[in-house]
Parts: C-alpha cells; structure tokens; sequence
C-alpha cells in the first residue's frame, strides 16, 4: 500500500513536484501520466526511498520514506526506461547480486533466480552475457532484478519504453499478473492507451500538480460529459448547418470535407461529407438528427458515436483540450476515405 | 495526515545485507567487472609489454658496471624502474573508479544499485574497494614479473643491488597512489556528468602529483631518504583526507538530485 500526502519537493526555487497526494492499495495500478518534466520521476524517487521529500509525509508498505528510506527501499521494486544493467555479466549472476544486496539466503535467490528465469523466458539464455541482448530482454532482465525480493510495491517508470510490440504486450500482462499478486504498483507511462488498459486509477501530473485524477471512465465522465457525432454521407449533404443546428442540443456541429487519397491527380473522385456534433444526449438528439436529414433525402452511409479517450481527457488537462477532437476526427476522417477508396 | 497503516496491516519484512557484505559484495562484482574488462585488460597488457621491453633495453648498460655495495648507479636504476612498473598499473584505479561512479551514473546502471537498501557508505566503500583491489593485482603482478626478469635476465644476485629501505618505500607508495587515483575520480566523478570527463579530470591530476613524486626521486640522493619517507606519507595523509571528504558528500540523495 502506498499513501503520501501533501509530497512536495524542491532542487533550489525549483519546485518539481508540489502537494502531491496519493492512495494506492493492494492489488491495484495507479497510472501517473504527464508530460516530460512534469514530476512523474520525482515522485517515484521520494515514495521509493530515493530522494527526501521536502515537505510532505508518505508511508510505503507501511514505511515512512522519510524516516525509514532503507526499509521502504527493502520493500519496493523500481524498473525505469533504461534498464541499466551490468551488461558484461550473465542474468543468473547478476540477479544473485541484487539478491544477495536484499539479504536473501542462497538457497532462496537459488530458487528465485530459477523461477524469474522461467518466467521471463530467460532459462535458455542463462549462460549468455547480457551485453548481446535485444532492448527487450534487457528490459525483461531488469523487471527479474526489480522482482527478485518480491517486493510488495513496484515503480515501473516507461516499463515499456523502446520495446517491440509483443516485449511490450508481454510486459503488460506481467504488469496485470502482478497486481493479482496483492502488489500496489505505480506506473508512469506516456502511451495513454496502457494506462487505460492497465490502470484502476489515473492521476495526470502537471508542472508537478496534480490536475486530474480517477478511475479512466470517471475521468471520461468527468472531463464534458459529451459525445462525439459523425454522420458520413454517399454524397454531399442537402442541408444547411442552420437547419440543423435548430436541433437542441445540438454543438458545434460542422461539415467535415473529405480528402480523397490514394488516387490518380487527374481523376475526379467523388468528394464524400462528413457532418460532426457535440451532444451530452446522443440518444435523444441523434434520432432529431437524422430524421431532419433523412427528410431531404441524405443518403447516410454511417453514424458513429464516440466517447472521449483519455487521451481527450489528457489534452484537456495539459491545457490543449480543444485540438484533441478535431485532430482525432481528421484522423477517423482520412482512414476511412482510404478505406473506402 | 496519513493514517500509519502498521497497526492495520502486516508489516512487510524488511531484510538487507550488512554493511560489510554489502562493501564487499559491490567491490567483488566491480573488481571482477575490472578485471574481465577488455580495455583495462589491454591496458594492463601493453604495461607489462612495455615494461618488460623497457627493462631489458635501459636497464642492461646500467647492469653490467656496478661496485658491489652501496647505492649503486645500477641499484637506483632499478629502484627507479620499481617505481615505474609498480605505479604504472596503479593508474588503472582511476579508470575503474571513473567507471564505477561516472560510467555507470551515465549507463543508468547506478539506479538499480541506489534503489537497494545498501547503505551510502556501502556503496561508496564498495565501488572505490573494487577500483582499488584490481588496480592493486596488476601492480603486484607487473613487480614480479619485473623482479622474474631480473632474475632471468641478469641474476638472481642483482635483486640485493636494490635499496632496502627506498624500495620499501616505494612498495608502500603503490596502494598510496591506487587510494589516491580511485578517491579523486570518486570525488570528481561526482560532479561530471561523464565517464570521460572524470577520467580526464584524475588522470591530469595524478600526472602532476606523479611528475612531483620522479622530481623527488631523483632529489633522493641530494635530499636524503627522509624526504621520500615524508612524502609517501604524506600521500596517505592526502587519501584519509579525500576519501573522508568523498564518503561525507557521495550520497544518494545528491546523486539523485544531480540526475
């Protein structure tokens, strides 16, 4: 379990991370996401045992950070971006090093070192020095080293940073299997759509704040309420933005011209719409909606709702919040016109 | 407030080695890290090559005249070449230590090191023990090698053309300059970012002190011994002083900060 409240810490004037409070029990992921410098690594550095707080309280596995840092450091597990490995040196010697610095007896890092190796699928590269191994099994390497004592709490800071898809997907399940495993973890990442999948909780950290936290979907909730609308037609839309905007509930709505990729220049192509709207009620707007476009004969091609993402939900917080719709849905836009072409 | 979880919850074992297996569990990972190390290894080589080449081409004219007691030309000759080949692979300390503290700051192979529970003082004690031991072996092993081509080369009787109490002295200079080469690159290497920087920072440092120490060697005659006795002291004098200085400001904390 990890608690800290009110966790601040300044290098000088500068104030890296300021009244930070969190609560991460057993069994659970806390997310913390932000930009680079935003004071997701100070943070990790003070709750395990790295750097004192200058003002503030934490306990780690029931350690205080400040009074204890040794023992929180006994208890804790940190992975970073960069593995940072004794490179000259093959995996089974050096886990039996940091088991040994853990107080651990032989037989147990014996038997420790045997399972991590099963586990990571390392066995087979047991007589190998580390020096030739790919950035994923490094990575791998450095998840057996944070794990060798068992710790109750783990910091994976970037875990995933710089691997292949399926090392990063083999990550992530070891990240959930671990929680199941009665462990609180912290994990700070960049890629939204990880923390999404692996988080029970979200906090997002700015200029050492932080600005935002909950569970994904209440973050979501939270952040508008409101759902994304694209209808796309066969061919241009006979109505005009006024007539629809009659509709209540009804925002910011707007056509959406297609770009037509992938084809000859010379080649005319058929320029498909797109209209896009805001509603906090699409069940009862969107019906209105098509009506009046069905009335004058549009041809729909498809409706698509869509919920806000985290990474919405990120841009806002980050003070960017207005770009984000606009920049997915050109994105959305661009595929499908490929799709279709 | 936080609540204090420890009377609700089981509180988790903390366990972590002794200080003293902890210095000696870094320094063994990083001597033997030295030691397999193929740069210092190459280093340590073309010393002895040079060594064994310079021997046999200065050392011969001064062997063939010398009276039989006394401090002969061919004695301090020999005695200069002791010195020689004994700080020469002491000057690897410096590497190793550069290395050690530098080099695995910027490898980020010092984070996994600093997240253990091993104490500052193990850590610092451990990495300048393991610069210090394998700096150490090759300065033994080039001064048996030296004293086995002498014994080849020109006789097991010229080895008593040595003076006794100078190449004490320089014996005893030998862990006195290893000490001192890996407490400045510690020192330094705490306030560089780079490998490189802290290596070029020691070794221009240990350049100087070295070029002072030959000076003296050679005032020896003029002098008396008692100077070179004052200044292998004084060395010793200087390590205490700089390894107190780099245990009380090398901590964890301060690594962090500076990262």
């Amino acid at each position: 379990m990890i608690n800290a409240h009110r966790l601040t810490r300044r290098f000088g004037t500068f104030t890296a991370v300021s009244h930070v409070s969190l609560h991460v029990p057993d069994s659970s992921v806390l997310a913390l996401l932000g930009p680079n410098g935003a004071g997701k690594t100070t943070t990790v550095r003070m709750l395990s045992g790295l750097l004192a707080p200058s003002e503030g309280e934490a306990t780690v596995a029931s350690y205080d950070v400040r009074r204890e840092p040794d023992a929180v450091r006994a208890c804790v597990g940190l992975v970073t971006d960069a593995p940072g490995l004794f490179e000259q040196m093959k995996v089974p010697a050096y886990l039996d090093f940091f088991g040994s610095l853990y107080g651990m007896s032989p037989a147990a890092r014996s038997r420790r070192i045997d399972e991590l190796l099963e586990f990571f699928d390392l066995t087979a590269h047991r007589n190998e020095k580390m020096a030739g191994f790919s950035k994923g099994m490094k990575q791998k390497v450095a998840l057996a080293r944070a794990l060798i004592h068992e710790p109750q709490v783990l910091f994976l800071d970037e875990p995933t940073s710089g691997l292949d898809p399926l090392a990063a997907r083999a990550v992530r399940e070891l990240i959930v299997g671990l929680k199941h495993g009665s462990r609180s973890i912290i994990l700070c990442t960049h890629d939204l759509d990880e923390a999404e999948r692996l988080a029970d909780e979200v906090a997002i950290i700015r200029q050492g704040h932080i600005v935002a936290r909950g569970t994904p979907t209440a973050l979501r909730r939270q952040a508008t309420g409101e759902t994304l609308v694209q209808v796309e037609f066969a061919a241009p839309c006979p109505l005009t933005l006024e007539a629809l905007q009659t509709v209540e509930g009804v925002n910011t709505a707007h056509f959406v011209e297609k770009k037509a990729t992938g084809t000859l220049p010379s080649v005319p192509q058929p320029q498909a719409l797109m209209l896009e709207y805001l509603t906090a009620q699409p069940k009862v707007v969107n019906p209105q909606v098509l009506a009046q476009l069905m009335t004058v004969g549009t041809q729909i091609v498809s409706v698509t709702c869509e919920t806000r993402t985290l990474e919405d939900v990120y841009a806002e917080a980050m003070g960017t919040g207005s770009a984000g719709y606009m920049d997915h849905g050109t994105l959305l836009d661009e595929a499908r016109v490929t799709t279709l072409i | 407030m936080i609540k204090d979880a420890r009377h609700t919850m089981t509180r988790v074992t903390s366990k972590k080695a002794s200080t003293l297996s902890a210095i000696w569990l870094i320094a063994r990972r990083q001597m033997l890290e030295a030691i397999r190390d193929r740069s210092t290894l190459t280093t340590a080589g073309f010393l002895l090559v040079l060594q064994t080449v310079l021997i046999l081409v200065v050392l011969a004219p001064a062997m063939r005249d010398h009276p039989a007691k006394g401090m002969s030309n061919a004695g301090f000759t020999m005695a200069f070449y002791l010195l020689v080949v004994g700080l020469m692979p002491s000057a690897t300390a410096i590497g190793i230590a550069s290395g050690a503290f530098a080099g695995d700051k910027e490898r980020g192979s010092l984070m996994p090191l600093l997240v253990t529970p091993a104490s500052n003082t193990a850590i610092f004690a451990g990495k300048v023990l393991g610069a210090i031991l394998p700096a150490l072996l090759y300065s033994v092993i080039g001064m048996l090698v030296y004293f086995l081509e002498i014994t080849l080369r020109f006789g097991l009787d010229k080895l008593g053309l040595l003076p006794a109490a100078l190449s004490v002295l320089i014996i005893l200079l030998i862990p006195a300059i290893a000490f001192f080469g890996a407490a400045l690159a510690s020192v330094i290497s705490s306030r560089v970012r780079t490998f490189q920087s802290a290596q070029n920072f020691s070794s221009f440092l240990q350049i100087v002190l070295w070029f002072g120490l030959g000076t003296l060697f050679f005032l020896v005659g003029n002098l008396g011994l008692w100077a070179f006795a004052v200044a292998v002291a004084g060395i010793y004098a200087l390590d205490v002083v700089l390894i107190i200085v780099s245990a009380m400001t090398w901590k964890r904390e301060e690594v962090m900060a500076k990262q």
